[in-house]
């Protein structure tokens, strides 16, 4: 339960991104619609998926990402599960925004996928659920089924759960230095409260994810939860680094 | 050193290939016997591309020079780093070695300055290295990230001389960065831990900045007690104590076979070369003095390839009548050893099937008396790297002919990211830096400052956004050169030093003083020079060069360089564009 194992080709880390496409996500966010600042991110990731898996010339298939965009559904954007490889060659897709934000729905497919998956993920590094979104839910509470998936375990470790919440009122103060910043902790003063019931639903940062956080010049605490408060660019492409941050071998 | 070459066969190369297998091997070469196998990660043998080891070798039945190289996955194409460091490395052993020299520092630190000038060439490589063209754009995006790093390499090399006039007792020479391992053992015995080695992935060779993360390990013996030298990279590392003990062709195969079965199968590279005893046991019956041998020439940034036959040294360079004697003793022992009816050297023989194990795909020795580098299938003159070369801005300040001249011997010093004070190289004044940067109270960083004579001092910068942790690695920024001091006073940097791409363009030295201006050149990091001279950094873009004119200021005994005018490198018009 360390969250050590490597990811491999032969034992690829698994990351199930939930994006909610809901009609808000067209706010402004530093210049730009929040979905774009989301896809900004998004590909920010995927490449470093790509940096981390290419040996020689090659990508080595050492992630499976699965990808469902939700608002008042559940789209399975590229069509199943897909190696990095596979990815690369479909590149990023082009995510619209639609109306509301059923967020329960998405992770209970979400859920459904890991229990089709989780038979087959021995000697794999513990899968991710990596949700963002940038408002309260509309459809039922999603807790319960985040709960439920949380207690699903693998070889290495409980099923991690990611949360990035774009927002402009999460935190008392802006986050200057976003190198500097150590990420939200349990103790963390936060003014929202949809953002407090997130951070219930977020798992504590695994040292090995935290490490490649540092290494990529980030300043993250020990006691750290996967909860990222997306009130810039710079931190919602940290969000989406974190989802990443899988130790590769 | 043998002083007559002329009775030897002419060296022997072997350059294991990296695009297939290698089984078991074993081969007698004069007084060595060797064995090696090669076996790429599952990874690549499934999609068909070379491994990211090398092994090198080469011969003359006196002497044997080796290296072990393990490309950096992480890194732009490891094999091609592998490889170029591979050869290069014996190269230098076989040309540039000192000769009878048996301190550690003497052997380090021109290996160290050959590794730091191998990267112009090495550069230029990856520069050429070609992508593949139908790459998606986020193979090739990261690709391109990768080229701009560059092509890393850890090493193992060595030299195994036999004894000969000019060293009675023989001499070993093992050295080393990185995680590959060395093990060495004596008749009965693990001499392992004589080396004094730390086998830290983080060490490397890199082609764009030469050595970094820590020093070279050097270790030199005479071959008293010496019977085996294992070389292996850290795909067999979980073997090592088997490797040691001794472990038998067909076993050795069945354990690659299974590593290569495991989820985090590596490639593998296996060397060891085993003294035949009989020929060490028996001392060389020369009493002549050892010739007072100078040093060879240093070696050019770009060592030529050798001619089809490696030249004996020339007679010329060294005293007539000790040379002459040294001849005649050598002579004499070929006599007796001729006598004696054992041949003192052995070609080298192909393996025997006996011994050559099940891993074996396609024949795999190459055996050559020639030099000639391989050729990269990753190359190509045409294709132009992204990555900028950059030029000194048309406004760079000139070197003040006031200024009294640098005391160093090379003007900008070589310097490089080192590890404690003990490392230093001779000549070495000082090299800001550290494993990390730490917070100190009072919204000060301390910079670890290296120097022979005030070991650990420290000179304070004002804090600027920077990230506690950070690598050095990620961090560029002008290179700061301190005077020597005999006592542990404060710390006053005398010379700063503009480095561009690895190639230093002094503006000093000078005596820093308030208000005067400086330039400072780095590469735009998380943690870099653009946070560290100012919160409001108008550059965003990491992984760009820029340059910042700037005046120096001290504040409270602390010197601080105040930004003025930003420029970012211009790819395109490959110069620096103001940026407001």
């Amino acid at each position: 339960m360390s969250y050590e194992i490597e990811a491999t080709s032969k034992t690829p880390a698994f990351i199930i991104y939930l994006l909610d496409v809901s009609a808000s996500m067209r706010t402004n966010m530093g210049g730009k619609q929040r979905i774009d600042v989301v896809a900004d991110a998004l590909q920010a990731a995927f490449q470093q998926m790509v940096f981390r898996s290419t040996k020689g010339s090659r990508i080595q298939p050492r992630y499976r990402v699965a990808l469902y965009a939700y608002s008042d559904k559940v789209y399975d954007v590229p069509g199943g599960v897909k190696t990095i490889d596979q990815m690369a060659q479909l590149g990023i897709p082009d995510l619209k925004t639609l109306r509301t934000t059923d967020t329960a729905e998405a992770f209970r497919k979400a859920k459904k996928l890991l229990e089709q998956e989780l038979s087959q993920l021995g000697g794999c590094p513990a899968p991710l659920v990596c949700h963002m979104t940038d408002g309260e839910y509309t459809g039922d509470d999603p807790e319960p089924v985040v709960r439920e998936i949380m207690q699903m375990t693998t070889d290495d470790g409980s099923v991690l759960v990611e949360n990035i919440f774009i927002s402009d009122k999460i935190l008392p103060q802006p986050i200057g230095d976003v190198y500097r910043w150590p990420g939200v902790r349990p103790k963390t003063k936060l003014t929202n409260e949809y953002a407090v019931k997130l951070r219930a639903i977020s798992s504590p940062v695994p040292d090995s994810y935290r490490v490649m956080m540092l290494e990529m010049g980030y300043n993250v605490a020990q006691d750290a939860v996967m909860l990222l408060p997306g009130t810039t660019p710079a931190l919602v492409q940290m969000g989406f680094q974190m989802s990443a941050a899988t130790p590769v071998r | 050193m043998i002083e007559d070459a002329s009775n030897y066969e002419a060296p022997r190369e072997l350059q294991v290939p990296q695009d297939r297998e290698t089984g078991v091997q074993e081969l007698t070469a004069g007084p060595f016997r060797l064995r090696y196998l090669y076996a790429r990660s599952s990874d690549c043998q499934q999609s068909g591309d070379p491994g990211q080891d090398y092994v090198a070798l080469r011969q003359d039945g006196r002497r044997l020079a080796f290296a072990l190289c393990d490309g950096v996955s992480q890194s732009f194409y490891g094999d091609l780093a592998a490889r170029f460091l591979g050869d290069a490395l014996v190269e230098w052993l076989w040309h540039y070695l000192p000769p009878g020299e048996f301190r550690r520092e003497s052997i380090r630190q021109p290996l160290r300055e050959h590794l730091l000038a191998l990267t112009e060439e090495a550069t230029v490589r990856v520069r050429q290295a070609p992508i593949p063209k139908d790459a998606p754009s986020l193979l090739r995006d990261a690709l391109e990230q990768k080229r701009a790093i560059g092509s890393e390499a850890t090493f193992v090399c060595g030299v195994v001389e036999m004894p000969g006039p000019n060293l009675p007792e023989g001499r070993v020479v093992l050295a080393w960065l990185g995680d590959a391992e060395l093990q060495l053992w004596g008749q009965e015995r693990d001499r392992t831990r004589e080396l004094g080695a730390e086998w830290i992935e983080a060490r490397r060779w890199s082609t764009r900045v030469g050595p970094k993360g820590g020093s070279i390990g050097v270790f030199v013996s005479t071959l008293q007690d010496v019977q085996r030298v294992l070389a292996y990279s850290d795909g067999i590392g979980s073997l090592r104590e088997r490797l040691g003990r001794g472990i038998g062709d067909s076993e050795l195969a069945r354990e690659v076979q299974r590593l290569g079965h495991m989820p985090t199968s590596d490639d593998v590279s296996f060397l060891e070369i085993e003294v035949l005893p009989e020929t060490v046991a028996v001392p060389i019956p020369v009493t002549v003095p050892a010739p007072v041998v100078p040093p060879p020439e240093p070696p050019p940034a770009i060592p030529p390839r050798p001619p089809v036959e490696i030249p004996p040294p020339s007679p010329r360079a060294r005293p007539w009548l000790v040379y002459a004697g040294a001849v005649a003793a050598f002579a004499a022992l070929c006599l007796v050893v001729s006598l004696a009816g054992a041949p003192l050297l052995e070609r080298i023989t192909a393996p025997s099937p006996a011994v050559t194990a099940t891993l074996e795909v396609k024949p795999s020795v190459i055996v050559r008396p020639t030099a000639t580098l391989p050729h990269s299938p990753n190359r190509t003159p045409t294709l132009e790297s992204p990555l900028p070369t950059p030029v000194p801005p048309t406004r760079m300040p000139q070197t003040p002919a006031s200024e009294t001249p640098s005391q160093l011997s090379q003007v900008p010093p070589r310097v490089a990211f080192i590890e404690g004070e003990d490392t230093l190289p001779e000549d070495a004044i000082v090299v800001v830096g550290g494993k990390e940067l730490r917070v100190e109270e009072d919204d000060l960083y301390s910079l670890r400052v290296a120097q022979r004579e005030v070991p650990k001092s420290e000179v304070l910068f004002p804090y600027r956004d920077l990230t506690p942790e950070v690598s050095l690695d990620q961090v560029q920024w002008v290179w700061l050169v301190y005077r020597p001091q005999a006592s542990s006073e404060q710390v006053v940097p005398v010379l700063v030093t503009l480095i561009v791409d690895g190639q230093g363009l002094p503006w000093g030295p000078v005596e820093l003083q308030e208000g005067r201006e400086a330039w400072v050149y780095g590469v735009n990091s998380p943690a870099g020079l653009c946070h560290f001279l100012a919160q409001d950094c108008p550059i965003e873009e990491l992984g760009v060069p820029i340059l910042v004119k700037g005046s120096w200021h001290q504040r409270e005994g602390d010197w601080k360089l105040q930004a003025i005018e930003w420029y970012r490198f211009n790819p395109d018009k490959k110069v620096y564009v103001p940026v407001e």
